[in-house]
């Protein structure tokens, strides 16, 4: 669904990925894990024609991206949701989930998304006329998810979605997760917690200063010694 | 006696001020969505005085029959204005618009000077001398116009970014364009829209204006200087932040006019401005930083 | 390289010391006279506008001051201009401080507006008391005859040389200051103003200095234009069009670079000249009409200036603390 190959580039003068190959295929829930500075939001932000691509490319679903405007990915079925949430701080919940269904595929059956991502997560529709600033970091990222879920993504990329969340609420955030990939849609996570990332994943990918030092089944990962010594201290 | 000043200084004052906060609406449109200080928002109301003025001496259309017209001129005139120059600027130096805005303030002003000289013209209503008395105040139908069109353009367009997908769209490139685009929404046309809008804003004003004030190119700089103190005040980017401010200054500068000096009257709303600028700049309404 | 510079700055020289000898008409001397002037007054506001990026509009604050202190002084208390512009100076240093504390915790376009606003309560002060200052009427300063000690002179070429020495003065002053730790602490507050804090560059001592030596600079500059034209009135030295000049010369010729101002100044006065005498009928537009387009085009396609024109040929020729 998601190939990514040979991906160069960076802020500036200063090269931060350095030739990525990496892939999603449908239904797969695959993670991108690696320590702070290793590139990993650069990608998604590369992904999501955030940022310009310097070389190699991306497709998606067969159809190259990697020089689409940023604003056309989500009418092909990408939706991301950025580090911190992204949630509107400024607007209601209500119309958070609403411009959830902004691409014209969604505006149509919006009432009813809206109907199923209430029955998801039922704090949102009691908080709906709340503005989203003013929910806690476990709810917003609820609201995240659920304004993703508005737009009926094909591929969800989500980043650091356990950031700076209370480790009960962290749980609750991965059985959501794992509940939307059942339901087939493909998902492409960066964590820090490589716990939680790797036991809701089929495969993931260790990034490194700017390239894949590792990838495999996420079992295997897990397993890797040179993995945990890394990232779990072991 | 005293009360009785008082209370028509306060009523014109919120008359006008009501007009103030239809610029400053327009301003803080531009503001909040685009991030953009339109340093021209004052010239864009006097190009709406001239218009109008135009209507009425070559078709013979009062400025009231040709308020639609003139906004839809006002509002292509702001797209041009945001294809040629202002989509160069987006995303850049902070400086570079202001300053870019302030050339273009200068080159209207003075190219209107040169097309039609200095001369104060006039754009006459019939409506003109008819007033409105109840108790000991007089509100002259001009003034009750400007004020009733103002609050309704503005109620229009709050309905507009509270009820609406574009208005949504707009809102959200507003706190973030980078969440709004990955959300599918295009920044490019909710800054276009926006901007339209902002100058369509000015124009109007310009046009409800016309009746009580003459009209010459330099007229443009008050409302340039009120339309920012009330932005300020209220809070830059915030819609009912500019109405409550304009309402205020408006009001604030009638008193001072009258009770301190006629043309210290803008000495009131500067005074102001420096206030809130220097113990509350988030303004009324707006976000701390 | 270094030997055209010489030869260039030699030549220049000669040109703007022999001038007035050669040519006698007025209006071509007032021309000069108007670059210098405006180049010295961009020179000053290129320290805090350029250098500090903070991007004053109320210059002509100082400039109004410059002008009104030293005339009031002669024509009141016939105190010559030569004391009466430093009272002049030492108001506007103090204006500067007075305006500079309280606004330079402002970022971006909200100090921009505040000097707007400063600007406007000057003028319309100025407008106000007309019993001193002779409101919008103006001063004019009578010619009684030549006397240098209250900078009267009968022909325009003395009033040209002070113009002249101004420029001269105030340029060496900030090439100086460039290379002082003042310059390279303004660099570095204008790249990031927060890391140059950490870094224990106390910003607002600096910028303070910056302003109020610009200030100065413009003072000065109001002076001189003062006793040129021998008339001041408020919508003429205090007005925000005058503040958007002097910014608009610096802007054209290379914000933040030592001979933008002075380039601006001859390309901006040149061209509005032009534009007077070739569309003649429509003077006050067109000349400030053309500040208002010069503005555009140069922020649209070269927002560095047109002195970047010509760094191909010199890349070490014109950086100033730039990076």
């Amino acid at each position: 669904m998601l190939e990514i190959n040979n991906i160069v580039t960076g802020y500036g003068d200063m090269k931060v990925l350095d030739g990525i190959t990496l892939s999603v295929a449908e239904g797969e829930t695959v993670a991108l894990v690696g320590s702070n500075g290793a590139g990993k939001t650069t990608l998604l932000r590369a992904i999501s024609g955030l940022i310009p691509v310097w070389s190699g490319n991306i497709t998606f679903n067969g159809q190259d991206t990697t020089k689409l405007p940023a604003h056309e990915l989500p009418a092909l079925g990408i939706a991301h949701i950025p580090q911190g949430r992204g949630v509107l701080a400024q607007v209601s919940v209500y119309d958070n989930l609403l411009l959830g269904a902004y691409i014209p595929s969604a505006k149509s059956r919006r009432e009813e998304s809206l109907k199923e991502v209430f029955k998801i997560f039922p704090i949102l529709e009691e908080k709906k006329t709340h503005l989203g600033g003013s929910l806690s970091g476990g709810q917003q990222q609820m609201l995240a998810i659920g304004r993703a879920l508005m737009s009926h993504p094909k591929l969800m990329i989500l980043d650091e979605p356990s950031l700076g969340l209370a480790p009960i609420v962290v749980d609750s955030v991965f059985k959501i997760i794992k509940d939307i990939s059942a339901q087939g849609v493909s998902i492409l996570l960066i964590e820090q917690n490589l716990v939680e990332a790797l036991a809701v994943s089929s495969r993931g990918y260790v990034l490194e200063t700017g390239r894949i030092a590792l990838q495999g089944k996420s079992a295997d990962l897990f397993n890797n010694d040179a993995v945990r010594a890394a990232y779990l201290g072991l | 006696m005293g009360t009785g000043i008082f209370l028509q200084t306060t009523l014109n004052g919120l008359m006008i001020g009501g007009v103030y906060a239809l610029v400053a609406v327009g301003l803080t449109l531009i503001f909040g969505v685009m991030k953009i200080v339109n340093f021209a928002q004052g010239e864009f109301v006097m190009l709406g005085m001239y218009i109008s003025w135009m209507l009425a001496h070559f078709a013979g259309i009062g400025p009231y029959e040709g308020l639609a017209i003139s906004a839809v001129i006002m509002f292509l005139i702001g797209y041009l204005v945001f294809r040629l120059l202002i989509v160069r600027v987006i995303g850049k130096k902070d400086e570079e618009f202001i300053l870019l805005t302030l050339g273009l303030s200068i080159f209207l002003q003075n190219a209107i000077l040169m097309i039609f000289s200095a001369d104060y013209l006039t754009v006459t209503s019939s409506m003109k001398d008819s007033a409105l008395s109840f108790a000991d105040l007089t509100l002259t139908l001009p003034r009750i116009i400007a004020f009733s069109v103002a609050l309704t353009a503005v109620a229009v367009l709050t309905f507009l970014l509270q009820k609406t997908d574009t208005g949504r769209a707009m809102r959200a490139c507003a706190e973030s364009r980078e969440i709004a685009t990955v959300l599918g929404i295009n920044p490019m046309r909710s800054f276009t829209l926006a901007f339209c809008i902002g100058i369509a804003l000015a124009g109007i004003a310009g046009v409800l204006l016309t009746p009580m004030f003459y009209v010459y190119p330099g007229v443009g700089t008050l409302f340039n200087t009120t339309a920012f103190v009330v932005v300020v005040l209220g809070g830059m980017g915030s819609v009912p932040g500019a109405l409550l401010g304009g309402l205020i200054i408006g009001i604030v500068e009638s008193l001072t006019g009258s009770y301190v000096s006629l043309d210290l009257s803008q000495l009131g709303t500067f005074v102001i401005f420096l206030i809130v600028l220097f113990f509350r700049p988030s303004g009324l309404f707006g976000k701390r930083t | 390289m270094k030997n055209v510079k010489m030869i260039a700055l030699i030549c220049g020289a000669i040109f703007a010391l022999g001038f007035p000898l050669v040519v006698h008409t007025s209006y071509y001397i007032h021309i000069l006279f108007m670059v210098y002037l405006f180049a010295a007054l961009g020179v000053g506001w290129n320290l805090i506008g350029g250098y500090g990026a903070q991007l004053s509009l109320g210059h002509s604050i100082f400039f109004a001051i410059g002008a009104y202190v030293p005339v009031l002084l002669m024509l009141n208390f016939h105190i010559s201009p030569l004391i009466g512009g430093i009272a002049g100076i030492g108001l506007a240093l103090l204006a500067a401080a007075l305006i500079g504390l309280p606004c330079f915790r402002l970022r971006g376009p909200y100090f921009a507006l505040a000097t707007i606003a400063a600007g406007e309560i000057t003028r319309t002060l100025l407008l106000h008391f007309q019993g001193v200052t002779g409101g919008a009427n103006g001063l004019p300063i009578p010619f009684h005859g030549d006397d240098a000690l209250n900078l009267q002179f009968s022909t325009k070429a003395p009033y040209y040389y002070l113009a002249l020495t101004l420029l001269v003065v105030v340029f060496l002053l900030v090439r100086y200051l460039e290379k002082e730790k003042v310059g390279l602490y303004l660099a570095a507050i204008r790249e990031d103003q927060d890391a140059a804090e950490s870094l224990g560059v106390k910003t607002m001592h600096i910028k303070l200095l910056a302003f109020m030596l610009s200030a100065a600079i413009a003072a000065a500059g109001g002076q001189i234009y003062a006793f040129t034209v021998a008339y001041i009135d408020p919508d003429g030295v205090a007005s925000i069009n005058l503040s958007i000049e002097i910014a608009t010369v610096v802007i054209v010729g290379g914000i933040g670079r030592l001979w933008g101002p002075v380039l601006g100044a001859a390309v901006v006065i040149l061209l509005t000249e032009l534009t007077n005498i070739y569309l003649g009928a429509m003077r006050s537009g067109a000349s400030l009409g053309m500040y208002g387009l010069l503005l555009i085009i140069v922020i649209l396609l070269r927002p560095d200036g047109l002195i970047s024109l010509f760094d191909r040929f010199d890349p070490e020729l014109n950086k100033k603390g730039s990076k």
